[in-house]
C-alpha cells in the first residue's frame, strides 16, 4: 500500500534521485555514441558533466525580435513540469504525494511539456524554433490520445486513479502482462512525450536543433536537463503503472522501484540509439489509425476482464 | 484563512489575466494569458475538494490552448509574433457585454440565497459528482458525447477541400491515394 | 585560476563546421579530429563555441561565415583549416584561445559595447547580439502611417501597415476596411496584402507577406535560406526557400563558390565518397550513432586504401544495421522521386539513392579490392550528377516539408567541387 510519507521521501530526495537517473540516461547515451564513434566509452561517462561545464560558462543569447518572456518561460517550464509530474511516483511503498487522482495529475503535468517546447520554439523568433515547436504539437496530437488511453487502461484495471491503488492491484499479475498493448503504447508515447530518440523531430538536427536551436548557456543547460528529467519521469512512471511498483523478491521495495526504473530507462536510451527519427507526417497516421484503435481495444478487453472478475 | 487567501489570489489572477488577453498585443501572449486565466479558475475547484475536476481542467485547458496555437499559425506566422496587434474588434460593444455579464454574475453571487450545507463532506466528492451527473442521465450524456464527436469529425471533413474522389480517382480504383504529402500507412 | 577558467578547462568544445567548396579534404580532417577527441559538432551556431571554416578563402561564403560568427554566444574562437594537413594543430590553437579567459572577457565586453552602441542608433540590424533586447522594442517604433498602437488615444479602425494581423482576415483573405499601400514589386496579391516597406519591425525583421496555400488558406510566407553554412549540408549549396509553416512553396538553388577549385577531392578511388554521403543522410535522418559510425569507417577507408580485416568487418556490420532499419526506409521511402532523363545515380526516391550508395560501398569493401570499373565514379560523372541535382532540386522540394527537403538534399548530395572543376562558368539563377 502506497502512502504519502514526506518523512521518508522528501522532495529533496526525489530531486536527487531524478538528477542521478537523468545524468545516468545522458551518460548512457553518450557511452553508446562513443562506442559507435570508435572512441573510449569510459571517458564518455563524463561527457554530460563536461557539456554542463561548457554551458555554465557560455553566455546566454538574446535574439532580436524574440519574445524573451515566453522564451525563457518555456525553457524553465520543462524541468518544473518533470519534477511536478514525479511527485506522484511512488518509490517502493512511499510517494511524495499520493494524490487521489495521481494518474490524472501526472498526465496534466507532462502535458505542460507541450507549452514548454512550443514557447521555446516560438519565443526565439527563429524559423527553426518555430517549425520545431509546431512539430512538437503535431507529435503531441499524434501520441497524446493513445497515451491517455494507456494511462486510463491501467487505472481501469485497478478501479482507481490513485497510483498507490494501481500498484496494489498488481499483486497477482503485473499490468505489463495483463495489458501488453497498453504497456507498449505507453513506452512509445513516453519517448514521444520526452521528445527523445526516435521522436526527437522537434529538436532534430535537420532543423539545426529545432526548438533548441537558439538557446545558449544556462538556458540550454536547463532545457537539456529538463528533457532528460522528463525522460526519467516517464520511465519511472512505467514502474507503478505496469511493472508492479516495488514488488519483487529479496530486495526492499524501494530498491526494486529503482532497479525497474533503471531497466526501463536503459531500454528507452537503447531504443534512441538504435532507431532513427520518425518523421511526423508518417507517424501521425499511425497514431490515429493504429495506436488509438489499439488502445481502445485494449481498454475494452480490460473492462471486460474487470467486469468478469 | 489560507483557503481564503488562495481563493482571493486566484480570483484576482483569473480576472487580471482575462483582462490581459485583451490588452496584450501579441497573439501568443494573449493565448497564454487566457491559459493562465483558466488555470487560476481551476484552483477553486481544487479548494472545493473536487481534485479530479480541478486537475482535469488543468490538463484539458493546456491541451486546448496548444491546439488553439495551431490555428494561430493560419493567421500569423511571424516567429515570436511580436507584431503589435489589437485583439479588439467591437470595442465598445464587447466592453459593454463583458462588464454587463460580470456585473450580473457578481450580483448573483451576492443576491442568490445559497443553501446551507446539510450533512458532512462526502468522502469521495468526485464519485458523488459523477453519479449526480451520469447516474440518471447516462444515456443523455453518452448521446451528447457521440454528437459532439460526430460534429468535430463532420466539421473537419467539410472543411477540407479534398475528398476520397480526389485521392482515389473518380472511380475510387486507384491503388495508392494521390496525396500532397504521403501518410505513414500508404493507405 | 577562477571558477570560469576551471569550468572552461573541463569543458569539451562544440564546433560548428562550415565547409567551402573545395574544402572537402579539410572537412574530413577536421571531422576526424573532432570525432577522436569527443568534441561535439554543433547543429546550430547558437550552441557552438568553435567556428571551423574548412577550405580556402571564399569571398562569397565570407558573409555567411561572419553571420554565423556573430551568432555564437561566446566564449568563442574561430579557425580556418585550409587543407587536410595540420588540422590537429589548428584546433589545438583554437582551443587555447578559447581557454584564454582574459581575452574572452575582453572580447565579450567589446561585443556588448558594440551592441549597446547599435541599440542607441536605435535600429536593430538583425545581429543576434543586442544585449537587452527585451523583444518589445517594436512598440516604440515610429509608425509611418501614424496608426497608433494599443493605448493610443484614438480608435484604431483602420490597420496601419504591418499590423494587419488582427485575426479578422478570413482564410479567404477578405479584408474589411484595410488600407492598401501596395508598393511591392513583383509580388502578386489579389487582395488583403499589407505592405510593410520601410516599416521598422521588431528586431528590424521584415514582416511576412501572405500567399495562397495548398488547402485554400492564405498563410504568411517566410523567406528562408538553407545553406551555405548549415550542419550536414553539401558545401557551397544554397537553397532559397519561401515557406508557409514548414512547407516549401517556392525554391531556388544557388551555388556559392567564389574561388575556383582546380580539382575535386573525391578523384581518389574508393568507397569513402559514398560513405561520406551516407553518413550525412543518416545525420539528417536523426540517427546520430549510425552517422558517427559511418564517419568512423569513412576515415578508416581513407587511411587504408586496402582495408584491413577489422575495418572490413566493421563496415559490413554497419551496412547491415543501416539496411535493416525499417524506420529509416519508412521515413525516406517515396521522397524526391526522380524518373525522367537524369544521370543514373539520381534515379529513384531517397531510399533508392542511399541504398545504391551502400551497395557501392559493399561492392568495394566486400570484395577486398578496388571497385570494378563499372562502379567507379569518375569526377566528370560526379560533376554531371551534381549539375543535374542542382537543376532538379527546386522542383523536387517544392510542396515538401522541411524534414523531407533535408533528406532529399542529403540523398542527392551534389559534389559542387566537381561541378566547379568541370563547368567553372556554370552559375545558377
Amino acid at each position: 500500500m502506497v502512502e504519502s510519507a514526506p518523512a521518508l521521501l522528501s522532495p529533496l530526495v526525489l530531486l536527487v534521485l531524478l538528477g542521478v537517473f537523468a545524468y545516468g540516461a545522458a551518460a548512457g547515451a553518450a557511452v553508446l555514441h562513443a562506442r559507435a564513434a570508435g572512441t573510449a566509452p569510459v571517458a564518455a561517462i563524463a561527457a554530460p558533466a563536461r557539456e554542463s561545464a561548457r554551458l555554465l560558462v557560455q553566455r546566454r543569447r538574446t535574439v532580436p525580435g524574440a519574445d524573451t518572456l515566453l522564451w525563457r518561460l518555456g525553457g524553465a517550464l520543462l524541468p518544473v513540469a518533470a519534477v511536478l509530474a514525479a511527485m506522484v511516483i511512488p518509490l517502493g511503498p512511499v510517494a511524495v504525494s499520493d494524490l487521489s487522482v495521481g494518474v490524472v495529475w501526472f498526465n496534466a503535468m507532462e502535458v505542460l511539456a507541450w507549452c514548454a517546447v512550443w514557447l521555446l520554439g516560438w519565443g526565439a523568433n527563429s524559423v527553426w524554433g518555430l517549425v520545431g515547436g509546431y512539430r512538437f504539437l503535431v507529435q503531441g496530437l499524434s501520441y497524446e490520445l493513445p497515451h491517455m488511453f494507456a494511462l486510463i487502461t491501467a487505472a481501469l484495471g485497478a478501479g482507481s486513479l490513485r497510483v498507490g491503488d494501481v500498484v496494489a492491484a498488481q499483486e497477482e499479475v503485473w499490468f505489463a502482462v495483463l495489458m501488453p498493448a497498453a504497456f507498449a503504447i505507453y513506452l512509445v508515447s513516453a519517448l514521444a512525450m520526452a521528445f527523445w530518440g526516435p521522436f526527437d523531430a522537434p529538436v532534430g538536427r535537420d532543423l539545426a536543433g529545432g526548438a533548441a536551436a537558439e538557446p545558449a548557456g544556462a538556458d540550454r543547460l536547463v532545457l537539456l536537463a529538463g528533457r532528460y528529467l522528463l525522460l526519467t519521469v516517464v520511465a519511472a512512471m512505467a514502474v507503478p503503472l505496469f511493472l508492479g511498483g516495488g514488488a519483487g523478491p529479496l530486495l526492499p521495495a524501494w530498491a526494486w522501484s529503482l532497479v525497474k526504473t533503471a531497466v526501463v530507462l536503459g531500454a528507452l536510451v537503447w531504443i534512441g540509439h538504435r532507431v532513427p527519427t520518425v518523421r511526423m507526417d508518417r507517424f501521425t497516421e499511425v497514431g490515429w489509425m493504429v495506436l488509438i484503435p489499439l488502445s481502445l481495444l485494449q481498454a475494452l478487453v480490460v473492462s471486460v476482464l474487470v467486469l468478469v472478475r | 484563512m489560507a483557503e481564503t487567501v488562495v481563493f482571493v489570489v486566484c480570483a484576482v489572477g483569473a480576472v487580471a489575466s482575462g483582462v490581459a488577453v485583451f490588452v496584450l498585443d501579441s497573439m501568443a501572449r494573449a493565448t497564454f494569458a487566457l491559459l493562465a486565466s483558466f488555470l487560476f479558475a481551476a484552483v477553486p475547484l481544487l479548494l472545493l475538494g473536487l481534485s479530479y475536476l480541478g486537475v482535469l481542467v488543468v490538463l484539458m485547458m493546456v491541451m486546448e490552448m496548444m491546439v488553439m496555437v495551431v490555428f494561430m499559425i493560419m493567421y500569423m506566422m511571424n516567429p515570436a509574433g511580436l507584431m503589435p496587434m489589437s485583439m479588439l474588434h467591437n470595442k465598445v460593444g464587447a466592453l459593454a457585454v463583458a462588464i454587463g455579464t460580470f456585473a450580473v454574475l457578481a450580483a448573483g453571487v451576492f443576491l442568490v440565497p445559497w443553501p446551507a450545507r446539510e450533512g458532512a463532506v462526502p468522502a469521495d466528492p468526485t464519485l458523488l459528482l459523477a453519479e449526480a451527473i451520469m447516474g440518471p442521465h447516462m444515456l443523455v450524456m453518452m448521446l451528447v458525447g457521440l454528437v459532439l464527436f460526430a460534429t468535430m469529425v463532420a466539421s473537419v471533413v467539410l472543411s477540407t477541400p479534398r475528398g476520397r474522389y480526389d485521392r482515389y480517382g473518380d472511380d475510387l480504383r486507384r491503388a495508392r491515394p494521390d496525396d500532397p504529402i504521403d501518410g505513414g500507412l500508404g493507405r | 585560476m577562477d571558477v570560469t577558467g576551471w569550468l572552461l578547462a573541463r569543458a569539451r568544445p562544440c564546433a560548428f563546421v562550415v565547409a567551402a567548396v573545395g574544402g572537402t579534404g579539410a572537412r574530413l580532417a577536421v571531422e576526424r579530429q573532432l570525432r577522436e577527441r569527443g568534441w561535439r559538432q554543433a547543429a546550430a551556431p547558437g550552441e557552438a563555441d568553435l567556428l571551423v571554416v574548412c577550405g580556402s578563402e571564399d569571398p562569397e561564403l565570407a558573409d555567411a561565415v561572419e553571420r554565423v560568427w556573430a551568432q555564437m554566444p561566446g566564449p568563442r574562437a574561430r579557425v580556418r583549416v585550409a587543407g587536410s594537413e595540420g588540422a590537429a594543430a589548428l584546433l589545438d590553437s583554437a582551443r587555447a584561445r578559447l581557454l584564454d579567459v582574459d581575452r574572452q572577457r575582453r572580447e565579450a565586453a567589446e561585443r556588448d559595447a558594440d551592441a549597446r552602441a547599435r541599440v542607441q542608433r536605435s535600429d536593430g540590424d538583425g545581429e543576434h547580439e543586442s544585449p537587452h533586447d527585451d523583444g518589445r522594442s517594436g512598440e516604440d517604433e515610429h509608425d509611418r502611417h501614424g496608426g497608433g498602437e494599443n493605448g493610443s488615444p484614438h480608435e484604431r479602425s483602420d490597420h496601419s501597415d504591418g499590423h494587419g494581423r488582427d485575426g479578422d482576415d478570413g482564410p479567404d483573405g477578405e479584408d474589411s476596411g484595410h488600407e492598401h499601400h501596395d508598393q511591392s514589386g513583383g509580388r502578386e496579391h489579389d487582395h488583403g496584402h499589407h505592405d510593410h516597406g520601410g516599416m521598422s519591425m521588431p528586431g528590424g525583421i521584415p514582416m511576412a507577406d501572405r500567399g495562397p496555400d495548398r488547402d485554400g488558406l492564405r498563410l504568411d510566407r517566410l523567406h528562408v535560406s538553407l545553406g551555405p553554412a548549415l550542419a550536414d549540408w553539401p558545401a557551397g549549396l544554397c537553397l532559397r526557400l519561401i515557406l508557409q509553416g514548414d512547407v516549401v512553396q517556392e525554391a531556388k538553388a544557388v551555388v556559392v563558390c567564389g574561388s575556383a577549385t582546380p580539382s575535386t577531392f573525391w578523384d581518389v578511388p574508393g568507397p569513402a565518397a559514398d560513405l561520406d554521403s551516407a553518413q550525412r543522410l543518416l545525420a539528417v535522418a536523426g540517427w546520430p550513432s549510425a552517422a558517427v559510425a559511418g564517419r568512423r569507417w569513412r576515415d578508416a577507408l581513407l587511411t587504408e586504401p586496402d582495408p584491413s580485416e577489422p575495418t572490413r568487418r566493421g563496415v559490413l556490420r554497419w551496412l547491415r544495421r543501416v539496411r535493416r532499419s525499417r524506420v529509416l526506409r519508412w521515413s525516406t521511402g517515396g521522397l524526391g522521386r526522380i524518373t525522367g532523363p537524369a544521370p543514373d545515380p539520381l534515379l529513384g526516391d531517397v531510399t533508392d539513392r542511399w541504398s545504391r550508395r551502400l551497395d557501392r560501398v559493399e561492392a568495394a569493401v566486400g570484395t577486398s579490392g578496388m571497385p570494378s570499373r563499372a562502379e567507379r565514379d569518375t569526377s566528370a560523372g560526379r560533376a554531371e550528377a551534381a549539375e543535374a541535382a542542382v537543376d532538379l532540386l527546386p522542383s523536387l522540394v517544392t510542396g515538401q516539408e522541411l524534414a523531407a527537403v533535408r533528406l532529399i538534399v542529403a540523398s542527392l548530395d551534389p559534389d559542387l567541387a566537381a561541378l566547379r572543376a568541370h563547368a567553372p562558368g556554370r552559375t545558377h539563377g
